[in-house]
């Protein structure tokens, strides 16, 4: 079992110190621990929501539409609070139920229906979206009320943000949930042989039901953080995050066709790319250029993991 | 060996573009646009990099990638990390940046909003046309041009952003001022001329007896134009009214389609930002409100305008 975690993220993990060692180089401003501290925090959004997409990916699906969802969830409970003056508990509770349901609706029919997820997701993409700026009157909410500033850029201790705190217990648990759980392991095993699962009895319907509800609340989540550090709320927020999310996940280690993959790979993914636009932004390296080096590094990602399902197979 | 040339494209795109040393004792100064790459955009960050030229400091632009506000953020601390001297900025989100700036301006970093104001930061200076002024006189014109109870379409920029909410403003007192029965049919847009031509499309099918179109924008403006043209409008049918002072738009107006222009002095607003920037760096004091004023461009000075103002080397029509 160990070895086998090794593998799947120890490229990630390779390529994160040795870009790292590239930047301090490049860079004077690289090394030091606000900036570092500041990519973990940058990273912390995208890598909550690939935490939700590794468990979609998993099972060979993909949810094209989380940036549209955190949108909603974090849109929603800005109004809430900000036009309506509802409790702020009340309307983080709010999000949490809005990254469920949608959930629920995207996992019913991709499991019970038998759509297939990006059919189903890249719909949501545009039907969320909307919803959020319709539900918002497409207008800005700013100056959120506590826990949201401490969200966004309180310390634990003093010295830990409360981003980092968030995504690091986030993902020791659903790296735990992966491994060590009835979900985790029939999750793996759904993805690599879906037919096979059903045979020996794994109720596949609800579990691949339960990965889309697993990405709605990493929406949810995602979205609170992310309205925290802008202190601010809109249906404009987190456009394309998906695809940066999906990337984390790639880059991650984990396979686009499911069954084989590490939540840590997801995380890894995050932080690599938040470095590739930090050390960027610290070399002044132009935004379309940015988009260009990660475009790439996605394709080189993907060009790997064929060439080693390729030879996984003909052993 | 895979992860070798995974991670040696990254050394290639990273090591070639530059291994920077930080020995410099010229000012640092980051000027950070929005994303946006429209023409009116052109010319206001050419004024910007022209003054960073002329004024020889080490001169940083970076833009937010697809217009994302929490790339934004990220560039604002990012800049804060590389120790510039002052920062330049036209925010995506005129709320939702405030934090990011808070804390430049606790790290003593001197901001300046060009062009798009900065709501809950107590910025060093904020640098812009005077959006309401400027739309003012766009909506004075419009009065002059229809009758009281006459159907208008105003095409809006983003109501996120204070830009978009003060030239709707603007336009809407001056014209109900002298036109208080007039119709206003309000297209709204992001900044985003496909919107804005789609909308009016769609105005123009549902109404029709539409006198006069004004937008936030010149790229509204232009997507009127072409929303006119589909609906087999010949120019100056319906009058148009733009805003910016855009080489599209003076072009427009030359060809008859447009009959006036709320005109920003563009690259002067990137350049002041940049200059303003540079002065707070250099511990000068700077106002705290620059207006870099508005002019109302005419087919009878159009010419004139565009030459003095530098948008004729990028028109189509000389």
């Amino acid at each position: 079992m160990k070895t086998l975690v090794r593998q799947e993220w120890y490229g990630a993990m390779v390529a994160v110190l040795i870009l790292g060692i590239l930047l301090s180089i490049a860079s004077p401003y690289f090394l030091n621990t606000r900036n570092l501290s500041n990519i973990l925090v940058q990273a912390s959004v995208i890598a909550l929501l690939a935490g939700g997409q590794t468990f979609v990916i998993l099972t060979g699906g993909v949810d094209l539409a989380v940036g549209s969802l955190t949108a909603l969830a974090g849109a929603v409970a800005g109004y809430m609070m900000v036009q309506l003056g509802i409790n702020p508990y009340l309307s983080i509770l709010a999000a949490f139920a809005i990254g469920a349901g949608v959930g629920i609706f995207n996992g019913y029919l991709v499991a019970f229906v038998g759509i297939p997820s990006f059919i189903v997701t890249l719909g949501g993409l545009t039907l969320w979206r909307g919803m959020a700026f319709d539900a918002t009157g497409g207008f800005d909410m700013a100056g959120l009320p506590d826990p949201f500033p401490f969200i966004g850029y309180g310390d634990l201790f003093g010295f830990l943000p409360m981003p980092i705190v968030i995504m690091a217990v986030f993902y020791i648990t659903m790296s735990f949930v992966l491994s060590s759980t009835k979900l985790g392991r029939y999750v793996y095993a759904i993805g690599s042989n879906e037919e096979g699962a059903r045979q020996v009895g794994i109720n596949i319907r609800w579990y691949k039901l339960g990965v889309y509800v697993v990405s709605g609340l990493c929406c949810a989540l995602a979205a609170m953080v992310l309205i925290g550090r802008m202190d601010s709320s809109s249906g404009k927020i987190a456009q394309m995050f998906e695809l940066d999310a999906i990337a984390a996940v790639i880059l991650g280690g984990t396979s686009l066709f499911g069954g084989r993959g590490s939540i840590i790979g997801s995380l890894l993914g995050a932080i690599l790319i938040t470095m590739i636009r930090n050390g960027m932004n610290l070399m002044e390296i132009s935004q379309f250029k940015q988009m260009m080096a990660i475009g790439a590094v996605v394709i080189i990602a993907v060009w790997i993991d064929v060439i080693r399902r390729k030879r996984l197979l003909r052993k | 060996m895979n992860l070798k040339l995974k991670v040696s494209h990254l050394a290639l795109a990273l090591i070639s573009v530059g291994m920077m040393s930080a020995a410099h004792a010229e000012l640092t100064i980051a000027y950070i646009t929005n994303g946006n790459t429209n023409e009116g955009w052109m010319l206001i960050n050419g004024g910007a990099a022209d003054a960073g030229k002329k004024a020889g400091v080490k001169f940083i632009q970076l833009a937010a990638e697809r217009g994302e506000l929490s790339k934004q953020l990220a560039i604002v601390e990012d800049m804060i990390t590389r120790h510039v001297d002052a920062i330049a900025i036209a925010p995506v989100d005129s709320a939702g940046i405030a934090p990011a700036v808070n804390r430049a301006l606790a790290a003593g970093i001197p901001v300046v909003a060009v062009d798009t104001g900065i709501t809950g930061a107590k910025i060093t200076s904020y640098v812009a046309t005077d959006n309401v002024k400027a739309a003012n006189v766009q909506g004075n014109w419009a009065a002059e041009q229809i009758k009281d109870g006459d159907k208008v379409i105003y095409v809006t920029g983003d109501q996120g952003q204070s830009t978009g909410q003060e030239r709707k403003k603007g336009f809407v007192d001056a014209l109900k001022a002298k036109r208080p029965n007039v119709k206003i049919i309000e297209v709204s847009t992001a900044w985003d001329q496909t919107q804005a031509q789609n909308g009016v499309e769609a105005g123009l099918r549902a109404n029709n007896d539409i006198k006069l179109i004004a937008c936030a924008w010149d790229g509204g403006a232009l997507g009127a134009v072409a929303a006119m043209k589909g609906a087999g409008f010949k120019p100056g049918e319906i009058k148009l009214a733009g805003f910016d002072g855009s080489p599209g738009g003076l072009d427009m107006m030359k060809r008859g389609w447009q009959q006036a222009n709320a005109a920003q002095m563009l690259s002067k607003i990137g350049q002041t930002g940049v200059e303003t920037a540079i002065a707070a760096a250099k511990h000068q004091k700077v106002e705290a409100r620059i207006d870099t004023g508005a002019f109302l461009v005419l087919p009878s000075n159009v010419d004139k305008f565009a030459k003095d103002s530098g948008v004729a080397q990028f028109m189509k029509v000389k």
